[in-house]
């Protein structure tokens, strides 16, 4: 593009529409602090009430560590299986490379409430419903195709001599990786492992189906709760999310820049 | 410090042999090249030499010892490579150092020997920089040094310099000579330059279609080709066909050149090929009548594209401060040839 | 060979599995159940029969559901590329100190959680909510206006919540436009407005297919937020399967139903990339 400064219009209209984009993340920050019983914007008054309401509750609590454990589990698991299965489908040590490359990434183009559906049945049969591992296993299923995108693209930009290099300086396969792939691959399994992180906190069009009545996750539970009418302790909850992921993404900036998002 | 021996080094892929049975011994601290076209086998020998590629069959020897079945991490090799391959995530120090730590080397002694290697390639000063802060030239340095700083057994040089503009590419193959007999390391050096092979080697591996064409010294090699392949691929040379009639060449009805050397037995069309700086121009004279049809100056020389009478056109190359440097285009020459350096081959053996 | 073979099927052997037993093993199941029968009385049986496929592509009541859904993913992406453009010819244009902040505005709502998303539009958009009660004071009007469980809050949603997508393609796909190609035009004596739409849009289009695909295909298949500003009488695709599946309890039906929505946005990203692709021949090097 030829560089040139924006007109007053464009910005504008720019600065509109990115109001727009974070008006509803601020809205519910701001309500969350409110000290009437319904939701006002801005509050007439202050008061931490919601958020003590929020903490103290254990069906609230329940949730957030679930959503918590499974983000995390998740993640690591992301991060062993899809590092592993990337460096093999990079460096083409498997047959039908690209079948199962396709058969990784599906999970990201399809529709999510259909996975959630066919994972409905499949571990209704199995009698499996309600099971921990089966939730860790689901987000694992949803996050890994980052992971593995993330890592992919990393693995590219890597010159294939550099492990040969450190071979021939007497470093056996796993040394290699260990001491000089890997730490060229940190930033982009760092991205990998955030957009997994938050997509498995984000996840409700798989989660809701594969959960029994007694169980929940936060997202499911802001979900749920908004049939039964809106309430500013809802709102503490979802600002409770909101900061998980600003810390979440002030912490990744540390290590990686922001393109690396896109 | 080892001699280094192939014997009946295969490597084939389904049905393509790459490398078709190679036996070749390189003498303790010898300096060899593997010289030859892209896809004549020269880099697939090198990469099993190094032990990242298994070979379909043969054996390879570092001295007495068969290495063939050894990991690239246990074989004690060194190997620069075409793209340096340096870590990009590691300082000058830990990418010399990364070899001797393998070997469990630490503490004063570690840095003792990184501090010699990269003195050994003049680069002392830079220990603390990151690669991507070198130039390539110096990139280089570091790459060489990160070979030799665990003393390996075998140096391997993977077309090291042809990144390299051709000023650093002169000052590095001085470099990579002066380490190497200092060094006395056994080489094996991979490149498709003849004149980086001329002057760096001890002795010269032609390669082509995976078979060594002729494993001489680089002046038997220029001065005795000893086929039809390597006459073509030395020099820049002209070629041409014609028929061979007892020990001469009838290039066109009426231009026939005589040549001293063996020529092929069956008789029948020819390739014959001639250098460059081995034609002799005169204005008049005996010779073979042609035409100036292109001059252009090359610095040092001066070359010619002279058309024979009735014939084909050949290239020849003057010293540009002598006699013949300054013909004009459209002058009429005589071109004689020695007929010590008239190569003739059969046509088929044509590459 | 054979030993890095032995090594790259244990690298790749815990995925495999995790997606053979947790993605395909379950679809074969539930495209095996949409071809089953169903009856309310004796729930699923044991014939095959595309009576499901027939029902949901045959009944008014599902075929309106299916033309909505798609409406709304053409309303969708048109407007997330209308609002899109000019924000990411903002982002190129402007200083690098604030295009990080623009930058950074267009991110942290892409991480931010859809269902606190959708929850603060519904504290926007509620007859009660923030707007309404805005306009009320402000005395524009005396009613409030419906900007939830219909449309146009479905709309308002989901634009925002999938522009980040958008954005995030657009500004590299206008970004790698040579300048040179433009300045090229401009000295042809075209008008800016001509380069844009002769020489800058047809140059980012497969950058502006990819954003679209993506939107659209993300669009029809969301649940959350249609459900949220929706309500529970605004039906689109994925609210049907998940009633469905979770209230009426009519599984090959919904199987059917995530069958067919399945296939719409498969058959649509397959589309997608042979067009870019054709369209990237004279562009990519």
């Amino acid at each position: 593009m030829i560089a040139r400064k924006p007109s007053w219009l464009l910005s504008l209209v720019a600065i509109a529409i990115l109001i727009y984009m974070n008006a509803p993340t601020i809205v519910v920050v701001l309500a969350s602090f409110s000290d009437t019983s319904y939701l006002t914007v801005p509050p007439q008054g202050w008061t931490l009430h919601w958020f003590e309401y929020v903490l103290g509750d254990s069906r609230y609590m329940k949730a957030i560590w679930t959503s918590l454990w499974l983000a995390s589990g998740a993640t690591f698991l992301s991060l062993i299986l899809g590092t592993a299965a990337s460096y093999a489908l990079h460096h083409r040590l498997v047959p039908f490379r690209d079948l199962i490359l396709s058969a990784v990434m599906a999970p990201l183009v399809f529709p999510a409430v259909v996975i959630g559906v066919a994972l409905l049945q499949y571990v209704s049969l199995l009698g499996l419903r309600g099971q921990p591992f089966v939730l860790l296993l689901a987000h694992t299923l949803i996050t890994l195709p980052y992971v593995v995108r993330s890592a992919m693209s990393s693995l590219t930009g890597i010159n294939p001599q550099i492990e040969e290099a450190a071979n021939v300086l007497g470093a056996s396969g796993f040394t290699a990786f260990r001491l000089v792939t890997l730490p060229l691959l940190k930033p982009g399994l760092v991205a990998g492992a955030i957009f997994s992180f938050v997509t498995s906190l984000d996840n409700v069009p798989v989660t809701i189906f594969l959960l029994t009545p007694r169980q929940s996750t936060l997202p499911v539970k802001i979900f749920a709760s908004v049939e039964h009418g809106v309430d500013p302790s809802i709102a503490a909850a979802s600002t409770l999310l909101v900061a998980g992921t600003a810390v979440a993404l002030v912490l990744a900036q540390k290590w990686v820049s922001f393109s690396r998002f896109f | 410090m080892t001699s280094l021996s192939l014997r009946s080094l295969t490597k084939r892929y389904d049905t393509a042999t790459i490398v078709n049975a190679v036996s070749l011994d390189v003498e303790q601290g010898q300096l060899v090249s593997l010289l030859g076209p892209s896809g004549c086998g020269k880099t697939t020998i090198l990469r099993m030499i190094a032990g990242l590629l298994e070979p379909t069959g043969g054996q390879i020897l570092f001295g007495d010892e068969d290495v063939t079945a050894l990991p690239a991490n246990r074989r004690n090799v060194g190997l620069v490579f075409q793209s340096y391959a340096l870590f990009p995530h590691m300082t000058v120090f830990e990418n010399v150092a990364f070899g001797l730590r393998r070997q469990g080397l630490k503490g004063q002694e570690l840095k003792t020997r990184v501090g010699e290697a990269l003195e050994q390639v003049r680069l002392g000063a830079l220990a603390e920089r990151f690669p991507r802060q070198l130039s390539g030239g110096q990139q280089q340095r570091v790459a060489l040094a990160r070979s030799v700083a665990p003393r390996p057994a075998i140096l391997l040089f993977d077309e090291p310099l042809s990144n390299l503009d051709a000023q650093l590419r002169e000052e590095m193959q001085i470099e990579i000579k002066r380490l190497q007999s200092e060094l006395k390391l056994t080489s094996l050096f991979v490149t498709h330059d003849q004149h980086e092979a001329m002057s760096l080697s001890d002795r010269i591996c032609l390669m082509s279609g995976g078979n060594i064409q002729q494993f001489a010294t680089p002046e038997e090699v220029y001065f005795s080709p000893a086929n039809g392949f390597v006459s073509g691929f030395v020099g820049s040379p002209t070629k041409l066909t014609g028929v061979l009639r007892d020990d001469a060449v009838e290039l066109a009805p009426g231009l026939v050149l005589h040549s001293s050397r063996a020529v092929p037995a069956s008789g029948g069309r020819v390739r014959v090929t001639l250098r460059q700086e081995d034609l002799v121009l005169a204005p008049q004279g005996p010779g073979l009548p042609g035409t100036i049809t292109m001059r252009i100056f090359e610095g040092a020389s001066v070359q010619y594209i002279v058309t024979l009478d009735n014939g084909p056109e050949v290239m020849v190359r003057v010293p540009s401060r002598g006699a013949q440097a300054d013909l004009a285009k459209g002058t009429a020459v005589a071109v004689s040839i020695p007929a010590d350096r008239v190569f003739v081959s059969a046509e088929e053996g044509a590459a | 060979m054979t030993r890095s073979r032995s090594a790259g099927v244990g690298l790749i052997g815990p995925a495999s599995v995790l997606i053979l037993a947790g993605f395909l093993a379950p679809t074969v199941i539930m495209a095996m159940l949409s071809l089953r029968d169903y009856s309310g009385m004796h729930g699923i049986g044991t014939d095959w029969t595309l009576s499901n496929y027939i029902d949901v592509l045959g009944d008014w009541f599902y075929l309106e559901i299916i033309l909505r859904t798609l409406a709304l993913g053409l309303i969708v992406t048109l407007l997330c590329l209308v609002v899109g453009f000019p924000l990411a010819l903002f982002i190129l244009r402007v200083g690098s100190m604030m295009q990080t902040v623009a930058i950074l505005l267009v991110t942290f709502p892409l991480l931010c959680n859809i269902v606190v998303r959708s929850f603060g539009w519904m504290v926007l958009l509620s007859p009660r909510g923030v707007i309404n009660e805005a306009l009320i004071n402000a005395g524009l009007i005396a009613e409030p206006l419906a900007l939830m469980y219909n449309l146009t809050g479905v709309i308002i949603g989901l634009v925002q919540i999938y522009l980040p997508f958008m954005v995030l393609l657009l500004v590299p796909a206008l970004q790698n436009i040579p300048a040179d190609v433009e300045a090229a035009a401009l000295t042809l004596r075209s008008s800016r407005a001509r380069v844009f739409f002769t020489i800058t849009v047809p140059l980012a289009s497969p950058g502006i297919i990819t954003g679209s695909t993506l939107v659209f295909v993300l669009s029809i298949s969301a649940l959350v937020t249609p459900r949220m500003l929706g309500g529970p009488t605004y039906r689109v695709m994925a609210t049907q399967i998940y009633d469905e599946f979770m209230t009426n309890l009519n599984w090959p039906s919904g199987a059917a139903l995530a069958f067919v929505l399945t296939f719409i946005a498969l058959a649509l990203i397959w589309a997608a990339n042979r067009v870019a692709a054709h369209l990237t021949r004279g562009i990519s090097a």
